[in-house]
């Protein structure tokens, strides 16, 4: 009521990666604050809403869209991933296989959605399952840097849905990279190409490089 | 002569008694039948009110403004965990008869009230009360039982044939004591052709060949198996008797077609048969659903049929709802997003058990016609609510559980089944035809995208390669 000159953002952000990593279940954590073991499995897609208090002057509206693990759907994804403005791409630690997808799922995103800018989306990497024991992959971060760096995540984290850890920092994480991205001059050449859908364009446009 | 004289007044009084007695007797009954009725009327209403209540507080629980805490939050919140709390109490075995909603479980196996969502948990308490209160209310249930009855009396000694009694019959539902027998049958009339042509123990070789070596399939397989109806005490933990058939039907028929393998949906397709069929008679099923009535492709890689299936959808929608189709239009809503689950998997999951499986009925009757039927039903059904939203976020929002708070089946039966017709299959086929190609097409593109794309961050890599020494330097 009060806060008439608040600025809204409105994000879409994919959830993709391989079947049973647990993109629905770090959903449902975050926008529920809740867990259950046996979510059923996604087909198609599913929607969930969050909304944060970005910062005093900031909502930040997020339309998570769960994405279908199995391959066949990927056949779909063209649609399920316009106008998206960011994503996180999910793996389970437990599981190597889902984290080779993990390239697959980042050239498939790339191939079907640019930025009107001409960049990639921004997308976070997440190693999920992180309660359940040692994991190979993660033993060394530096590597992990490294395969984010040459994929072009901008960043990754170590996730529990069910313990709940690091998935508000990985979400805070990638909204950061939307908001400096949106501010990124650099306009691309073909206006035609997949837009994202911006609820408040005219306030936007700056809102990262002011802050400082 | 005196000894009959008396006997004859003892047979008149004593016939008088009785005349006396029944009447005394009918009477009773007649103020029985009335209380009950009025009992019934009364907890129907009680039902509502608990409901209506229920929403209440739901609203109040989240307030627009009030930030504060404010005693009648307390109140509210207090109110709230004790209409969650207090269940109803039920006697099991009549559960078992008739679909009392308000107890845990429905005939299905169903949880009334799921576990995992706490908003949900109040909407579902009060969708299942309102259900109760439905089934009190209207006492037709029991005709469509008799007629039942009576037609299976009819066909006890021939065998039943395809006829339109049946099909009238079916779609308003087949009661559950005779689901099983109909179901089965269904299934062998689509199937006959199949089945015929299959070596004897063909299923068992099938499952005995997938029990011995690990598919592709089979990892995806297991991985679903709990996510497949994780609200159904059939299939709710791995030891749950239901999860085992589950696997082996998934697990056969991975082998019997490895073109398809096995699709997620296709699992809550078999736990659906599974209710009602036996594991071979579900394989069946399945093979029915997948083989005989989808068109090809529906669950193979590219899920072609089902994807042109959703622009046939589309075009019928525009056509029969067209206020609804420029709605979606205006609000740039695609709602074929979340229609193509319901296709998928025949709208498990998407609808009340109650309305599933009437569906069903008809689906595995008639075929596939029935989704589209029952498509465009829900939608019309809610027309006017989903008129009234006015941003894509909040029609998506709606669209997303809107399914579930359909609870008449009566009535959805009816514009299914009437206020839709003309439905003719011709149309449906001539649509099929034309948007298979045009799918294709952008598939193929889709594809050549695609290659595109890699070749060219490939010499983008090299490049930086090349290059990268410098950046890092500069």
């Amino acid at each position: 009521m009060q806060k008439h000159n608040q600025k809204e953002h409105l994000y879409k952000l994919l959830v993709i990666g391989d079947l049973g990593v647990g993109k629905t279940s770090i959903i449902k954590r975050y926008v529920h604050q809740n867990f259950s073991p046996h979510y059923r499995a996604t087909i198609g897609v599913d929607f969930a809403l969050k909304v944060l208090n970005w910062d005093a002057e900031t909502v930040v509206r997020l339309q998570l869209w769960d994405i279908a693990g199995q391959e066949r759907f990927g056949n779909m994804t063209r649609v399920y991933y316009r106008e998206a403005m960011g994503a996180f791409i999910v793996f389970d630690v437990t599981r190597p296989a889902t984290f080779e997808a993990v390239t697959k799922w980042k050239e498939d995103l790339d191939s079907k959605l640019i930025l009107p800018n001409g960049k990639p989306v921004p997308a976070v990497l997440l190693a999920n399952k992180c309660d359940q024991g040692i994991d190979v992959l993660m033993n060394n971060g530096i590597k992990m840097d490294q395969f984010c760096k040459e994929n072009g995540f901008v960043g990754w984290f170590e996730t529990s849905a069910k313990e709940n850890i690091n998935i508000n920092e990985a979400s805070r994480c990638l909204v950061k990279h939307i908001i400096a991205s949106e501010s990124d001059p650099v306009q691309s050449v073909e206006p035609d190409i997949i837009k994202p859908h911006l609820n408040s364009s005219k306030i936007v446009s700056c809102s990262a490089c002011f802050k400082s | 002569q005196d000894n009959l004289q008396g006997y004859k007044t003892q047979n008149k009084f004593l016939n008088k008694e009785i005349l006396e007695l029944s009447a005394l007797r009918r009477n009773a009954e007649a103020r029985e039948r009335e209380w009950q009725a009025k009992y019934t009327s009364l907890e129907a209403k009680l039902c509502q009110i608990e409901s209506k209540y229920l929403i209440l507080l739901q609203e109040m629980k989240t307030p627009v403004c009030s930030e504060d805490q404010s005693p009648a939050r307390e109140v509210i919140t207090q109110l709230l965990e004790d209409a969650l709390k207090a269940e109803p109490s039920e006697q099991p075995e009549q559960a078992f008869f008739k679909p009392h909603l308000v107890s845990e479980y429905d005939i299905y196996g169903f949880q009334t009230v799921p576990e995992d969502d706490d908003e949900e948990k109040l909407v579902a308490k009060s969708r299942a009360l309102d259900l109760r209160s439905l089934s009190l209310s209207e006492n037709r249930e029991i005709s469509t039982g008799v007629k039942w009855e009576n037609y299976l009396a009819s066909t006890m000694n021939r065998e039943m044939m395809r006829c339109v009694e049946l099909k009238n019959l079916i779609r308003s539902g087949i009661p559950h004591e005779h689901r099983s027998k109909m179901w089965k049958w269904c299934v062998s009339l689509h199937i006959k052709k199949f089945k015929d042509s299959a070596v004897p123990g063909y299923f068992q070789t099938l499952l005995q060949k997938a029990l011995e070596k690990p598919n592709p399939a089979s990892k995806q397989i297991e991985l679903d198996l709990l996510r497949t109806l994780p609200n159904n005490k059939h299939y709710s933990s791995p030891t749950s008797e239901g999860i085992q058939k589950l696997r082996n039907v998934l697990l056969a028929f991975s082998w019997r077609n490895p073109d398809i393998g096995y699709c997620q949906g296709l699992n809550r397709l078999v736990a659906i048969a599974l209710l009602y069929l036996e594991q071979e008679d579900a394989f069946w099923c399945l093979v029915t659903i997948v083989e005989v009535f989808m068109p090809r492709d529906y669950y193979t890689k590219t899920l072609l049929g089902s994807q042109v299936d959703q622009r046939v959808f589309k075009d019928l929608l525009s056509e029969k709802l067209p206020r609804l189709h420029a709605h979606f239009e205006q609000y740039k809503v695609d709602y074929t997003l979340i229609t193509f689950n319901w296709f998928l998997v025949v709208f498990v999951d998407s609808v009340v058990s109650d309305i599933l499986f009437k569906i069903w009925d008809s689906f595995l009757y008639e075929g596939p016609k029935v989704i589209f039927r029952f498509a465009l039903a829900l939608f019309k059904y809610k027309e006017e609510e989903i008129l009234k939203l006015q941003d894509s976020m909040s029609i998506f929002k709606y669209l997303r559980y809107f399914t579930r708070t359909i609870l008449d089946a009566r009535k959805l039966t009816a514009i299914a089944f009437g206020d839709l017709n003309p439905f003719p299959l011709r149309q449906i086929r001539n649509r099929r035809a034309y948007h298979l190609e045009k799918v294709r097409l952008e598939l193929t593109e889709l594809e050549a995208i695609r290659e595109d794309f890699l070749r060219e961050r490939e010499t983008c890599v090299e490049k930086r390669d090349l290059i990268s020494d410098d950046e890092e330097d500069s």
